[in-house]
C-alpha cells in the first residue's frame, strides 16, 4: 500500500515538474547548534515534567529525521490548519470529485447566513455536500461592490451619495459572515478544502482569507477591509477605541480561520498598521512594520493592506495564481478531476429565484406608489400590492433584507402600512354606506419606509 | 506547557521550601502553601485549588504522598474514569480543604473516606464522578436514578450548556445562570457548566449581578466560558469563569464602561475597576489584563520565557526580545484565539463540541441535561417576540381610527399589550423605554375617557 502511494506521488511530481517555476525545497539540514531543545512532553495528568534540576541536564534525544515529503509545486502544507487538498497529501487513487461552493454576488444578500432566524442557503448546500461525499471542496469567491482598488474609502464615501447600498451596511453583518465562515469550516471539516479567489473587495475579503489553502485568479484582488475599521465611532477616545477594537477584533477572528498571523490580520483590517514580510524558503514571516527584507506591502498608516494576485503570490499569501478552476486543480496535483456542481446549482437557482422575485416586488412597490385618483378602487389595489410584497419577502429572506437596506422597509413596517390601508378602506366603505360621498383624500401618497434605511426610499 | 510553568515556579521558590516541621497530631503534617498552610495526612480526601497559568482550578482528590523536601504533594484523582497520580508543587497550591479524613492507618493510597458529604465545594461529593456514585436503588419523581446522597446519577460524565447570547442584561442574564446551576445541583456538586458566550456586551450594572451569581455557582461547580464573541460586559463575565476556551473566530475584550453615549469616568469607573478587577484577580487572572480592556491608555504586553514558556505580563512596553504588544495606548484590548492561547489567557481553542469535550477532559461530548439550551431558547424567543410586537404596537398607535371612540378603544388595547410585555419580558420592555407604572396610569385615564365618550354617545 505504502509503495503504491509512493508511486502515485512520484507520478504526480513528474507530471508537475514541467510547470516548475520555483526551486524545490532545499534538502533537510541539521538544526542549528543553538536551536532550543524541543519542549518537553507534557504529562497527561498535567504533572510537573521533573522533580529536580537533573532532568534539565539530560541531553535531549536526537529527533528522528522525518521522511521526506514528495515534491509539490504548492507552498508547504506544514503548519497550516485544516486538511490539505494537495494530491501529495490526499493520496487519492482516482481523479477527485470536486464540489464547488460559490460565494458569488453581494455580501449579506447573495452570500448570507441566517437572516432573522431563518437558515441561509448554505445550510442546504452543506446538506448536499454530505449527500455527495466529494473528495475536495472548492470554494469560489467573486464578490465586489464596484469600488475601485485605490482610495477605496474615498470611493465608498462618494458612492454613498447614490442610491446604492452603503458598503458599511454590507459590512455590519460581520458577525453573520463570521458565523457562516465558521459553519462552512466545522460542518464539513472532514473534506479537504481550497479557496479560489476570482475577486474579493470590501467585507468579502474576509472569506477570501478564511481558508488556509487559497489560489487567486490573475485579475483578482483582496482589498478593502478598511471598511471594518469604519464601523466604529463614538463620542470620546475611549468609546472610539472600544468600538474600533471590538469590530476589528471580530474581523481578525474570521481571518484566524485561515491560519493567518496577527501582524497580517491586523494590517488587513486596520488602516493604522503597516505590513511587510521576510521570506525564508517558502515560509513567510509577516511584520507590523516596514523592515521586512522581502516586500513592503503597506507602508502607510492611512489604508489597510491590500493584495493584487501578483503581490499575494510574491509574498506567499496565496498558494498560486490559477487561470481557472482547471488550472487550480492542476496546480494541486490533479490533471483530471470530476466536477460536482449540485451545490453550484442550488446556489445559482436560489439566487436567480430571489432576484427575479425582487424585480417583481419592485414593480409592486411602484404600483403601491401610484397616486390615488379613486380611493375606492386604488386603496385596495395598494393594499394588495403591499400584501404581495410582504408575502414574497417572507419567502425569500435575502429579498426582505434588500428592501430593508434600500428603503428601510421592514416586515413590521409593511404590516403597519397594510393596517393603515385597511383602516382607510374601512372608513371609505363606512362613508359610502352613510351616503356621505367623496373619499378621504387618498391616504397620504404611499410613502415607504421609516427609520433604519441608509438608502433613500424609492419613489 | 503547564508542566514547564510549574517547573519554573518551583525552581524559583525551591529555597523557600525547606523541610517543614511535622506535627505530632495523629500523623498529620503541616504543609506550607503559597499562602497559609494545611494540616493533613496521606489518605485524606481533599479539595485542592491549584493555580494553572492564569486560572485557578479546583480538584478533588486523595493525598497519596507528601514530600516536604521537594515541596511536592502527590494526589490521586480521577480523569476520564481512570485514577491518575498527580504531583503538584506546593507553591502552586492556593488552598486545600479536607473533605474526609484518612482511614486510621494512613500511608496507602487507599480509598477516600467514603460518605463524607461536603458542606460545599466543587467536585466534593462522590456523585460528581459517574461511576463513583453508589446507586441507592431509588428514583426521583422524574424517574432519574438516585445515589445514596440523593443526587441523580448521570450515565457518564458530561456538561450542562447554557447558550449565553445577545445583549448582556437582555437575553444574556444571570437569571439563566442561576437556573442552570440549580439544575446541575440535582446531579451533585462538581458538574461542568459551559457558558457558550456570543454577546456584544450590554448593561454594565448587570455585571455586578453576574459576578455574584457566578461567585456562588463556582463554589459548587466548574464554570467554563466558551467564547465566540465576548465583548464588553461579556468579556468581564468570561473572566469570572474558572476556565476560558475560544473558538478560532473568538474575540474577547473591549470592556469600556459606557453610560448613554459617553465613557464613564470618576468614582463610578473606579468602583467598577476595583470591584470587578478584584474578582478577576481572585480568579487568577492579572488585573492589568482587565484594565487594558477598560481604558484605551492602559497598555498590555507579555513576554514568554523561551525555555519554560512562562508568561510575564507588562503594563508598559518594555522592549524585551520577543515582547508581544496586545494593546497600546490607543487600543482597547481584545483577545483573539491565537494570542489568547499563546499568552495562556485561554486554555484552548475548540470549534466543535467534541473538540471542547476533549479539552475539558471528557472522553466524549455528553450533555447531562438540555435544560440550559431550552431555557435560553425560550427566553430568546420571548425577547424577540416582545421586541417585534412592541414596535408594532407603537406603530399602530399612529394609525388613525375612524372615530374617537374606536381610536380610544384601540389605544386601550395597545396599552394593555405593552403592559403585558412589561410583565412578561422586563429586560426587553425596559430596553424599549416602557415604564409599566406610567403605562398603567395612562390606561386608567384612557379607560375613564372612553367611558365618558360612550356615556355622551348614549
Amino acid at each position: 500500500m505504502a509503495m503504491l502511494h509512493l508511486i502515485a506521488a512520484a507520478s504526480v511530481a513528474l507530471a508537475l515538474a514541467v510547470r516548475q517555476d520555483e526551486p524545490s525545497e532545499p534538502p533537510a539540514t541539521d538544526p542549528p547548534a543553538e536551536a532550543p531543545a524541543s519542549e518537553p512532553a507534557q504529562d497527561p495528568a498535567g504533572a510537573p515534567g521533573g522533580s529536580d534540576l537533573k532532568s534539565v541536564d539530560v541531553p535531549a534525544p536526537v529527533e528522528k529525521e522525518a521522511p521526506a515529503k514528495p515534491f509539490t509545486l504548492g507552498r508547504t502544507a506544514d503548519n497550516r490548519p485544516g486538511k490539505s487538498p494537495y494530491a501529495v497529501d490526499t493520496q487519492l487513487s482516482a481523479p477527485p470529485r470536486v464540489y464547488e461552493i460559490p460565494l458569488v454576488g453581494q455580501m449579506g444578500t447573495d452570500i448570507h447566513g441566517e437572516i432573522n432566524g431563518k437558515p441561509g442557503i448554505y445550510d442546504k448546500v452543506i446538506e448536499d455536500v454530505r449527500k455527495q461525499k466529494p473528495d475536495i471542496i472548492l470554494f469560489r469567491i467573486k464578490s465586489r461592490d464596484g469600488r475601485s482598488l485605490d482610495k477605496y474609502m474615498d470611493a465608498v464615501k462618494e458612492q454613498m451619495k447614490d442610491d446604492k447600498i452603503d458598503p458599511r451596511r454590507l459590512a455590519s453583518g460581520l458577525t453573520e459572515y463570521r458565523d457562516l465562515a465558521l459553519e462552512l469550516h466545522t460542518e464539513i471539516a472532514e473534506y479537504p478544502a481550497v479557496m479560489y479567489v476570482e475577486d474579493a473587495r470590501g467585507i468579502a475579503s474576509l472569506f477570501a482569507l478564511a481558508w488556509p489553502y487559497m489560489f487567486m485568479s490573475p485579475e483578482a484582488n483582496i482589498t478593502g477591509l478598511d471598511i471594518v475599521a469604519s464601523l466604529g465611532g463614538g463620542n470620546d477616545a475611549d468609546i472610539r477605541a472600544k468600538m474600533f477594537s471590538a469590530w476589528t477584533g471580530i474581523a481578525q477572528g474570521v481571518l484566524e480561520l485561515g491560519g493567518h498571523p496577527i501582524p497580517l490580520t491586523e494590517a488587513l483590517v486596520r488602516p493604522d498598521r503597516k505590513l511587510s514580510c521576510s521570506i525564508d524558503g517558502r515560509a513567510t514571516t509577516w511584520r507590523a512594520d516596514t523592515n521586512g527584507d522581502w516586500y513592503v506591502v503597506d507602508p502607510t498608516d492611512e489604508i489597510s493592506a491590500r493584495f493584487t494576485s501578483k503581490v499575494a503570490e510574491e509574498t506567499g499569501l496565496t498558494d498560486g495564481i490559477a487561470q481557472d478552476t482547471d488550472d487550480l486543480m492542476y496546480m494541486l496535483g490533479y490533471p483530471e478531476y470530476v466536477k460536482v456542481d449540485t451545490g453550484k446549482k442550488i446556489f445559482d437557482d436560489y439566487t436567480a429565484a430571489w432576484r427575479k422575485r425582487f424585480a417583481e416586488t419592485q414593480k409592486l412597490v411602484e404600483e403601491y406608489q401610484q397616486p390615488v385618483d379613486d380611493p375606492v378602487k386604488d386603496l385596495p389595489k395598494r393594499k394588495a400590492a403591499m400584501e404581495k410584497v410582504r408575502a414574497i419577502c417572507k419567502q425569500y429572506p435575502p429579498l426582505a433584507r434588500m428592501w430593508e437596506w434600500r428603503a428601510g422597509l421592514t416586515d413590521a413596517q409593511m404590516q403597519l402600512l397594510i393596517e393603515n390601508l385597511t383602516e382607510q378602506i374601512k372608513q371609505i366603505q363606512k362613508e359610502r354606506r352613510g351616503n356621505s360621498g367623496g373619499g378621504t383624500g387618498g391616504g397620504g401618497g404611499g410613502r415607504l419606509g421609516g427609520g433604519g434605511g441608509t438608502g433613500p426610499g424609492r419613489g | 506547557m503547564i508542566a514547564t510553568t510549574l517547573l519554573a515556579v518551583s525552581l524559583a521558590l525551591a529555597p523557600a521550601l525547606a523541610p517543614l516541621p511535622q506535627s505530632g497530631k495523629a500523623g498529620q503534617q503541616q504543609v506550607k502553601l503559597a499562602s497559609g498552610s494545611w494540616w493533613g495526612s496521606v489518605g485524606d480526601r481533599v479539595e485542592i485549588a491549584v493555580k494553572e497559568q492564569l486560572a485557578t482550578r479546583t480538584v478533588t482528590a486523595t493525598v497519596t504522598k507528601i514530600d516536604l523536601d521537594k515541596g511536592i504533594l502527590t494526589v490521586e484523582t480521577e480523569v476520564n474514569g481512570k485514577k491518575v497520580a498527580r504531583p503538584m508543587f506546593l507553591s502552586s497550591i492556593v488552598s486545600i480543604k479536607t473533605l474526609g479524613a484518612a482511614p486510621a492507618a494512613s500511608g496507602a493510597a487507599g480509598s477516600p473516606a467514603a460518605g463524607t458529604a461536603p458542606t460545599s465545594g466543587k467536585a466534593g461529593a462522590p456523585t460528581a464522578a459517574p461511576g463513583a456514585q453508589k446507586p441507592s436503588g431509588k428514583t426521583d419523581k422524574e424517574g432519574y436514578p438516585l445515589d445514596e446522597n440523593g443526587y441523580r446519577i448521570a450515565p457518564k460524565k458530561g456538561v450542562f450548556v447554557l447558550p449565553w447570547k445577545g445583549g448582556v442584561g437582555q437575553t444574556a442574564r444571570n437569571e439563566e445562570m442561576d437556573l442552570v446551576a440549580a439544575e446541575a445541583d440535582k446531579w451533585g456538586p462538581g458538574q461542568i457548566i459551559v457558558l457558550d458566550i456570543d454577546s456584544p456586551g450590554g448593561l454594565v450594572t448587570e455585571i455586578f449581578e453576574i459576578s455574584k451569581s457566578l461567585g456562588e455557582i463556582r463554589k459548587r461547580h466548574r464554570v467554563v466560558a466558551w467564547v465566540r464573541e465576548a465583548i464588553s460586559a461579556a468579556a468581564c463575565t468570561s473572566m469570572h469563569c474558572d476556565e476560558i476556551y475560544f473558538r478560532t473566530v473568538g474575540a474577547l475584550g473591549a470592556s469600556t464602561m459606557i453610560a448613554g453615549a459617553n465613557t464613564v469616568y470618576g468614582p463610578q469607573l473606579d468602583a467598577f475597576k476595583n470591584e470587578i478587577g478584584a474578582v478577576i484577580e481572585q480568579n487568577g487572572r492579572p488585573r492589568m489584563v482587565f484594565e487594558a480592556m477598560v481604558l484605551a491608555k492602559a497598555i498590555l504586553t507579555y513576554t514568554k520565557d523561551p525555555v519554560t514558556g512562562k508568561v510575564t505580563w507588562h503594563d508598559k512596553i518594555t522592549g524585551e526580545p520577543g515582547e508581544v504588544v496586545l494593546s497600546d495606548a490607543k487600543d482597547n484590548l481584545v483577545f483573539k484565539a491565537s494570542n489568547a492561547l499563546d499568552s495562556g489567557f485561554s486554555k484552548g481553542t475548540a470549534d466543535t463540541e467534541e473538540e471542547l469535550g476533549k479539552l475539558l477532559g471528557l472522553p466524549e461530548w455528553y450533555e447531562v441535561s438540555d435544560y440550559g439550551r431550552k431555557i435560553a431558547a425560550a427566553f430568546q424567543k420571548l425577547f424577540d417576540d416582545c421586541e417585534k410586537d412592541v414596535d408594532y404596537q407603537i406603530g399602530r398607535a399612529n394609525i388613525p381610527a375612524a372615530t374617537p371612540v374606536e381610536q380610544a378603544a384601540k389605544e386601550i388595547q395597545i396599552l394593555e399589550k405593552l403592559i403585558s410585555w412589561c410583565k412578561r419580558c422586563p429586560p426587553c420592555a425596559m430596553g424599549k423605554g416602557l415604564d409599566q407604572e406610567r403605562l398603567e396610569q395612562q390606561l386608567k385615564e384612557l379607560r375613564k375617557r372612553l367611558a365618558d365618550m360612550r356615556r355622551q354617545q348614549n
